[in-house]
């Protein structure tokens, strides 16, 4: 025990994580949000993730990464999230795509495609919102999401097809 | 290729994204967990104490210490040290069972560490001691203080020894009452 606790040990370095949390928490509960469909659990999902990356801000090695290293947290959390809701016994909170509010922000078109957002696999959500909202690369996208670009390009080749399948069901 | 679906999709997603227009809170805590939530990745928030105890022990070798007080130093005082954190009632030590060392306890541990030869001297810090060389060492993490109480940083005898005479002070030691943890210092202290 003597030998950790007299270990050095670098501290977090404050001002570059304060200034990651001010210009990014923004944009990334909006990606939570997007892939959890309700406002509550995006913020909750964001606010571990920045509490996480704290924990580990000092070993962080390459600080350009600190985003991207951000990103993917908030996106396993998210997946973790969806997955619990697949559980017995733990609602589903009232998703934006379908609630009164949403109505009033979107119009027919654009809501029938959030619906239909919401119908995919996470895996496909997450791939069309790391491409079409947060418009990465493939190559970003496939780091984000830690597959290989070929996955990343196939995934979003089938979302798209399967989107289209649920806005224009076959006759 | 730019499909309708697609700029109908980016539409959509940048459109519904903007009704988040704030982000999470994440305020600072106001109670005293603020010191062990600073060392986040230990396996477990040990304690207050272990912390800044090791916080401590770590500069301590960085800056030179004050002279110690020493009983007739007429050799060259030896350069090794060991510290015997004492118990504060924050500590998770099972032998500290969360209550401050006694005065009872403070003085049996000086009394043996009086009588055994291998000691060369030892110093007593105190809390408040402890306390305000804490605010002097870190004065630019106003986070860091604000959440710091005097009981939080344990007092600890400082003791100056030869590094062969550590194992069996440390032996000698732990069966004491009061004593949260023994730090022996793996780099040698300038002579004072």
């Amino acid at each position: 025990m003597t030998a950790d606790t007299t270990a050095p040990r670098r501290r977090p370095d404050e001002a570059s994580f304060a200034a990651l949390y001010r210009e990014h928490s923004l944009g990334l509960t909006r990606l939570a949000f997007l892939m959890l469909g309700d406002r509550e659990s995006a913020q909750d999902v964001v606010q571990e993730a920045f509490l996480g990356l704290y924990k580990r801000w000092p070993s962080l090695r390459d600080p350009t990464k600190a985003l991207s290293y951000a990103r993917s947290s908030v996106l396993n959390r998210c997946r973790s999230v969806l997955r619990k809701r697949r559980l017995p016994f733990f609602p589903t909170p009232e998703l934006f795509a379908f609630s009164a509010e949403s109505e009033a922000l979107l119009d027919e078109s654009r809501r029938e495609v959030l619906k239909a957002l919401h119908n995919l696999p996470p895996r496909q959500r997450e791939a069309l919102i790391l491409r079409y909202f947060l418009d990465l690369s493939e190559a970003e996208t496939a780091t984000t999401m830690n597959i290989t670009r070929g996955t990343a390009k196939s995934t979003v080749s089938r979302a798209l097809t399967a989107l289209s399948h649920h806005l224009e069901p076959p006759q | 290729m730019t499909h309708p679906l697609e700029s109908l999709l980016r539409e959509t997603l940048t459109t519904t994204a903007q009704s988040i227009t704030t982000p999470p809170p994440l305020p600072t805590p106001t109670h005293r967990r603020t010191l062990p939530r600073l060392s986040l990745s230990f396996p477990h928030p040990l304690t207050a104490a272990l912390i800044s105890a090791a916080l401590i022990a770590t500069v301590f070798q960085v800056v030179k210490p004050a002279p110690l007080p020493t009983e007739a130093a007429t050799s060259p005082p030896p350069p090794y040290q060991l510290t015997a954190y004492l118990c504060v009632s924050t500590s998770s030590q099972p032998s500290c069972a969360g209550k401050n060392t006694t005065p009872a306890q403070r003085q049996a541990i000086a009394d043996l560490l009086t009588s055994l030869p291998e000691v060369h001297s030892f110093h007593y810090e105190s809390q408040p001691e402890a306390y305000t060389r804490f605010h002097t060492l870190f004065p630019h993490t106003p986070t860091l203080l604000s959440g710091l109480r005097p009981g939080d940083i344990p007092d600890s005898f400082r003791i100056r020894t030869t590094p062969t005479a550590i194992p069996y002070l440390t032996t000698a030691l732990t069966p004491l009452p009061g004593i949260d943890t023994l730090v022996p210092d793996p780099t040698p202290q300038p002579p004072t």
